[in-house]
Protein backbone atom coordinates (compact mmCIF):
# COMPACT_ATOMS: atom_id res chain seq x y z
CA UNK A 1 0.00 0.00 0.00
CA UNK A 2 1.53 3.75 -0.83
CA UNK A 3 1.84 5.75 2.04
CA UNK A 4 -0.44 8.59 0.74
CA UNK A 5 -3.40 6.38 1.02
CA UNK A 6 -2.43 4.09 4.57
CA UNK A 7 -2.61 8.33 5.82
CA UNK A 8 -6.02 8.65 4.33
CA UNK A 9 -6.81 5.29 5.93
CA UNK A 10 -6.06 5.92 9.09
CA UNK A 11 -7.76 9.72 8.57
CA UNK A 12 -10.61 8.20 8.00
CA UNK A 13 -10.59 5.36 10.65
CA UNK A 14 -9.88 8.49 12.93
CA UNK A 15 -12.63 10.81 12.14
CA UNK A 16 -14.97 7.87 12.72
CA UNK A 17 -13.92 6.93 16.08
CA UNK A 18 -14.10 10.81 16.76
CA UNK A 19 -17.81 10.72 15.53
CA UNK A 20 -18.88 7.44 17.88
CA UNK A 21 -16.87 8.98 20.22
CA UNK A 22 -18.80 12.15 20.08
CA UNK A 23 -22.24 10.20 20.03
CA UNK A 24 -21.18 8.37 22.92
CA UNK A 25 -20.07 11.67 24.80
CA UNK A 26 -23.50 13.39 23.85
CA UNK A 27 -25.17 10.30 25.63
CA UNK A 28 -23.07 10.29 28.78
CA UNK A 29 -23.31 13.94 29.34
CA UNK A 30 -26.98 13.60 29.00
CA UNK A 31 -26.29 10.86 31.28
CA UNK A 32 -24.38 13.01 34.05
CA UNK A 33 -26.97 15.65 33.75
CA UNK A 34 -29.63 13.20 34.56
CA UNK A 35 -27.63 11.67 37.69
CA UNK A 36 -26.72 15.63 38.60
CA UNK A 37 -30.15 16.40 38.75
CA UNK A 38 -31.37 13.26 40.53
CA UNK A 39 -28.75 13.56 43.42
CA UNK A 40 -30.43 17.57 43.60
CA UNK A 41 -34.12 16.24 44.04
CA UNK A 42 -33.23 13.29 46.27
CA UNK A 43 -30.90 16.09 48.71
CA UNK A 44 -34.29 18.78 47.93
CA UNK A 45 -36.72 15.69 49.41
CA UNK A 46 -34.18 14.83 52.18
CA UNK A 47 -33.77 18.55 53.61
CA UNK A 48 -37.55 19.39 52.64
CA UNK A 49 -38.49 16.41 55.26
CA UNK A 50 -36.07 17.25 57.72
CA UNK A 51 -37.34 20.84 57.77
CA UNK A 52 -41.09 19.68 57.36
CA UNK A 53 -41.33 17.19 60.08
CA UNK A 54 -39.54 20.35 61.93
CA UNK A 55 -42.14 22.41 61.09
CA UNK A 56 -44.85 19.99 61.83
CA UNK A 57 -43.61 19.45 65.76
CA UNK A 58 -43.61 23.30 65.90
CA UNK A 59 -46.81 23.91 64.49
CA UNK A 60 -48.34 21.00 66.87
CA UNK A 61 -46.87 22.65 70.11
CA UNK A 62 -48.23 25.74 69.30
CA UNK A 63 -51.37 27.64 70.09
CA UNK A 64 -50.37 30.20 67.69
CA UNK A 65 -49.20 28.94 64.38
CA UNK A 66 -49.60 31.82 62.22
CA UNK A 67 -46.74 33.23 64.73
CA UNK A 68 -44.65 29.88 64.84
CA UNK A 69 -44.58 30.33 60.75
CA UNK A 70 -43.60 33.82 60.33
CA UNK A 71 -40.95 33.26 62.76
CA UNK A 72 -39.48 30.88 60.13
CA UNK A 73 -40.16 33.07 57.38
CA UNK A 74 -42.75 31.79 55.84
CA UNK A 75 -44.73 34.69 54.20
CA UNK A 76 -48.81 34.22 53.50
CA UNK A 77 -49.48 33.49 49.37
CA UNK A 78 -53.54 33.18 49.39
CA UNK A 79 -54.49 30.07 51.41
CA UNK A 80 -51.49 28.98 51.94
CA UNK A 81 -47.68 30.10 53.60
CA UNK A 82 -44.96 29.59 51.44
CA UNK A 83 -41.32 29.72 52.07
CA UNK A 84 -38.35 29.54 49.45
CA UNK A 85 -35.09 27.70 50.91
CA UNK A 86 -31.90 26.30 49.03
CA UNK A 87 -33.47 24.64 45.85
CA UNK A 88 -36.68 23.92 47.77
CA UNK A 89 -39.48 25.40 48.45
CA UNK A 90 -41.90 24.50 51.55
CA UNK A 91 -45.70 25.14 51.61
CA UNK A 92 -47.84 25.31 54.99
CA UNK A 93 -51.19 25.11 54.63
CA UNK A 94 -53.85 25.19 57.58
CA UNK A 95 -57.47 24.32 58.25
CA UNK A 96 -59.53 24.55 61.38
CA UNK A 97 -62.70 22.91 61.61
CA UNK A 98 -65.06 23.68 64.40
CA UNK A 99 -66.82 20.91 65.95
CA UNK A 100 -69.03 21.16 69.48
CA UNK A 101 -65.95 20.01 71.36
CA UNK A 102 -63.40 21.74 70.09
CA UNK A 103 -61.25 22.67 67.55
CA UNK A 104 -59.59 20.31 64.94
CA UNK A 105 -56.84 21.55 63.41
CA UNK A 106 -55.02 20.51 60.21
CA UNK A 107 -52.02 20.90 58.99
CA UNK A 108 -49.75 20.01 55.63
CA UNK A 109 -46.74 20.96 55.12
CA UNK A 110 -45.41 19.75 51.60
CA UNK A 111 -41.75 19.98 50.28
CA UNK A 112 -41.86 21.08 46.30
CA UNK A 113 -39.08 21.45 43.83
CA UNK A 114 -40.50 23.82 41.01
CA UNK A 115 -44.13 22.52 40.29
CA UNK A 116 -42.96 18.96 41.46
CA UNK A 117 -44.41 18.01 44.82
CA UNK A 118 -41.16 16.22 46.73
CA UNK A 119 -42.86 15.69 49.97
CA UNK A 120 -46.49 16.05 51.91
CA UNK A 121 -46.91 15.49 55.78
CA UNK A 122 -50.06 16.01 57.09
CA UNK A 123 -51.08 16.15 61.00
CA UNK A 124 -53.94 17.16 63.17
CA UNK A 125 -54.26 18.23 66.31
CA UNK A 126 -57.89 18.35 68.18
CA UNK A 127 -57.96 21.63 70.96
CA UNK A 128 -60.99 20.76 73.18
CA UNK A 129 -63.57 23.62 74.22
CA UNK A 130 -63.15 24.60 77.85
CA UNK A 131 -66.11 23.35 79.94
CA UNK A 132 -66.49 25.29 82.66
CA UNK A 133 -67.04 22.73 85.66
CA UNK B 1 16.62 18.99 -6.74
CA UNK B 2 16.45 19.22 -3.40
CA UNK B 3 13.24 21.95 -4.01
CA UNK B 4 11.17 19.50 -5.95
CA UNK B 5 11.52 16.92 -2.88
CA UNK B 6 10.66 19.28 0.13
CA UNK B 7 7.73 20.50 -2.04
CA UNK B 8 6.35 16.09 -2.46
CA UNK B 9 7.11 15.76 1.17
CA UNK B 10 5.08 19.32 2.50
CA UNK B 11 1.28 17.42 1.75
CA UNK B 12 1.89 14.03 3.79
CA UNK B 13 3.72 16.38 6.23
CA UNK B 14 0.67 18.05 6.86
CA UNK B 15 -1.69 15.21 6.61
CA UNK B 16 0.66 13.80 9.62
CA UNK B 17 0.14 16.69 11.47
CA UNK B 18 -3.34 17.14 11.00
CA UNK B 19 -3.94 13.26 12.41
CA UNK B 20 -1.64 13.93 15.14
CA UNK B 21 -3.87 17.04 15.68
CA UNK B 22 -7.21 14.97 15.80
CA UNK B 23 -5.36 12.19 17.74
CA UNK B 24 -4.59 14.99 20.66
CA UNK B 25 -8.10 16.48 20.57
CA UNK B 26 -9.61 13.03 20.64
CA UNK B 27 -6.97 12.47 23.99
CA UNK B 28 -8.11 16.02 25.83
CA UNK B 29 -12.08 15.68 25.16
CA UNK B 30 -11.67 11.66 26.47
CA UNK B 31 -9.90 13.32 29.61
CA UNK B 32 -12.17 16.34 29.79
CA UNK B 33 -15.02 13.60 29.95
CA UNK B 34 -13.67 11.02 32.14
CA UNK B 35 -12.65 13.85 34.16
CA UNK B 36 -16.12 15.38 34.50
CA UNK B 37 -17.97 12.10 34.90
CA UNK B 38 -15.58 11.54 37.67
CA UNK B 39 -16.43 14.74 39.25
CA UNK B 40 -20.27 14.18 39.25
CA UNK B 41 -19.98 11.03 40.54
CA UNK B 42 -18.31 12.02 43.27
CA UNK B 43 -20.66 14.93 44.01
CA UNK B 44 -23.34 12.40 43.51
CA UNK B 45 -21.88 10.18 46.00
CA UNK B 46 -21.09 12.57 48.64
CA UNK B 47 -24.62 14.36 48.51
CA UNK B 48 -26.04 11.27 49.05
CA UNK B 49 -23.84 10.67 51.74
CA UNK B 50 -24.83 13.75 53.48
CA UNK B 51 -28.63 12.89 52.35
CA UNK B 52 -27.80 9.71 54.56
CA UNK B 53 -26.31 10.73 57.16
CA UNK B 54 -28.84 13.74 57.91
CA UNK B 55 -31.85 11.17 57.74
CA UNK B 56 -29.95 8.87 59.84
CA UNK B 57 -28.93 11.11 62.78
CA UNK B 58 -32.45 12.74 62.57
CA UNK B 59 -34.43 9.61 62.41
CA UNK B 60 -32.63 7.90 65.27
CA UNK B 61 -32.96 10.59 67.55
CA UNK B 62 -35.93 11.78 66.31
CA UNK B 63 -37.26 7.81 67.27
CA UNK B 64 -35.45 7.68 70.39
CA UNK B 65 -37.42 10.76 71.80
CA UNK B 66 -40.83 9.24 70.99
CA UNK B 67 -40.15 5.67 71.82
CA UNK B 68 -40.06 7.22 75.42
CA UNK B 69 -41.71 10.58 75.52
CA UNK B 70 -44.08 9.35 78.14
CA UNK B 71 -41.74 10.45 80.71
CA UNK B 72 -40.08 13.77 81.66
CA UNK B 73 -37.47 15.28 79.43
CA UNK B 74 -34.35 16.91 81.16
CA UNK B 75 -31.45 17.88 79.21
CA UNK B 76 -27.94 16.60 82.31
CA UNK B 77 -24.38 17.64 82.09
CA UNK B 78 -21.62 14.90 83.32
CA UNK B 79 -19.16 17.03 84.87
CA UNK B 80 -16.36 14.53 84.85
CA UNK B 81 -16.96 12.94 81.20
CA UNK B 82 -18.10 16.24 79.86
CA UNK B 83 -21.13 15.18 78.37
CA UNK B 84 -24.33 16.68 77.80
CA UNK B 85 -26.95 14.01 77.76
CA UNK B 86 -31.01 14.19 76.69
CA UNK B 87 -32.84 12.12 79.10
CA UNK B 88 -36.09 10.24 79.36
CA UNK B 89 -37.23 9.63 82.84
CA UNK B 90 -39.91 7.26 83.57
CA UNK B 91 -41.23 5.78 86.41
CA UNK B 92 -42.12 1.55 86.56
CA UNK B 93 -43.02 0.53 90.06
CA UNK B 94 -42.30 3.45 91.66
CA UNK B 95 -38.80 3.35 90.29
CA UNK B 96 -36.78 5.49 88.50
CA UNK B 97 -35.25 4.67 84.84
CA UNK B 98 -33.42 6.97 82.55
CA UNK B 99 -33.01 6.80 78.93
CA UNK B 100 -30.20 8.68 77.70
CA UNK B 101 -28.97 10.11 74.41
CA UNK B 102 -25.34 11.23 74.86
CA UNK B 103 -22.29 12.04 72.61
CA UNK B 104 -19.17 10.64 73.26
CA UNK B 105 -15.70 9.05 71.88
CA UNK B 106 -15.80 5.05 71.86
CA UNK B 107 -13.25 4.03 74.61
CA UNK B 108 -12.62 0.70 72.93
CA UNK B 109 -12.92 1.14 69.48
CA UNK B 110 -12.66 -2.25 67.39
CA UNK B 111 -10.30 -0.66 64.82
CA UNK B 112 -8.52 1.35 67.38
CA UNK B 113 -9.15 4.32 65.52
CA UNK B 114 -11.44 6.80 68.73
CA UNK B 115 -14.58 7.86 67.05
CA UNK B 116 -17.22 9.74 68.36
CA UNK B 117 -20.68 8.27 68.46
CA UNK B 118 -23.99 9.08 69.82
CA UNK B 119 -24.90 6.57 72.11
CA UNK B 120 -27.81 5.38 74.27
CA UNK B 121 -28.12 4.50 77.46
CA UNK B 122 -31.15 2.95 79.52
CA UNK B 123 -30.67 2.63 83.02
CA UNK B 124 -32.21 2.50 86.68
CA UNK B 125 -31.83 5.07 89.22
CA UNK B 126 -29.23 3.09 91.27
CA UNK B 127 -26.96 2.82 88.36
CA UNK B 128 -24.61 5.12 87.83
CA UNK B 129 -24.06 6.68 84.62
CA UNK B 130 -20.98 5.43 82.50
CA UNK B 131 -20.12 6.12 78.87
CA UNK B 132 -19.47 2.48 77.98
CA UNK B 133 -23.35 1.57 80.05
CA UNK B 134 -24.60 2.43 76.38
CA UNK B 135 -25.08 1.30 73.38
CA UNK B 136 -23.29 3.03 70.10
CA UNK B 137 -26.27 3.88 67.61
CA UNK B 138 -24.38 5.91 64.88
CA UNK B 139 -21.43 7.99 64.10
CA UNK B 140 -21.99 11.85 65.28
CA UNK B 141 -19.66 14.51 66.26
CA UNK B 142 -21.45 16.55 68.05
CA UNK B 143 -25.22 16.80 69.88
CA UNK B 144 -26.37 19.77 71.47
CA UNK B 145 -29.74 19.22 73.14
CA UNK B 146 -32.03 22.29 74.42
CA UNK B 147 -35.15 22.76 75.73
CA UNK B 148 -37.14 25.74 74.25
CA UNK B 149 -40.51 25.80 76.20
CA UNK B 150 -42.32 23.26 75.01
CA UNK B 151 -40.32 21.86 72.53
CA UNK B 152 -36.97 20.46 72.31
CA UNK B 153 -34.56 21.09 70.10
CA UNK B 154 -31.04 19.21 69.30
CA UNK B 155 -28.33 20.24 67.05
CA UNK B 156 -26.07 17.65 65.47
CA UNK B 157 -23.37 17.17 63.47
CA UNK B 158 -21.90 13.90 61.42
CA UNK B 159 -18.72 12.80 60.98
CA UNK B 160 -18.44 14.84 57.30
CA UNK B 161 -19.55 18.32 59.08
CA UNK B 162 -22.97 18.34 57.85
CA UNK B 163 -25.15 20.23 60.19
CA UNK B 164 -28.85 19.04 60.60
CA UNK B 165 -30.99 20.30 63.67
CA UNK B 166 -34.33 18.62 64.51
CA UNK B 167 -37.23 19.57 66.98
CA UNK B 168 -39.81 17.96 68.98
CA UNK B 169 -42.91 18.72 70.27
CA UNK B 170 -43.17 17.15 73.78
CA UNK B 171 -46.58 15.26 74.13
CA UNK B 172 -47.11 13.43 77.08
CA UNK B 173 -44.83 14.21 79.83
CA UNK B 174 -43.35 17.42 78.76
CA UNK B 175 -40.19 19.11 79.28
CA UNK B 176 -38.78 19.63 83.23
CA UNK B 177 -37.04 23.28 83.61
Amino acid sequence: MKEGSRANALLVELLLVIFFFMISAAILVQVYGDAKLKSRTAHATNYSMIEAQNIAEDLYGSDDPDAVLAEYGFTAEGDAWVLQKDGYKLQVTLKNEETESGTLRTYNVSGMEKDQVLINLPSTRFIPKEVSP
Amino acid sequence: MSKKAVGSHSPRVIQSVFVLLLLSLFACLSTFLVTMGAQIYRNTVESAENNSNSRVMTAVVRSAVWAEDGGEVIIEHFDEQDITALTVVNVFNGEKYYKRLYCAVDPDPLDGEPRSYLWESYNSEEVQFKVEGGESLCELKSFVPSIEGKTLKVDLEAPDGTRSTIRIALRAGGAVE
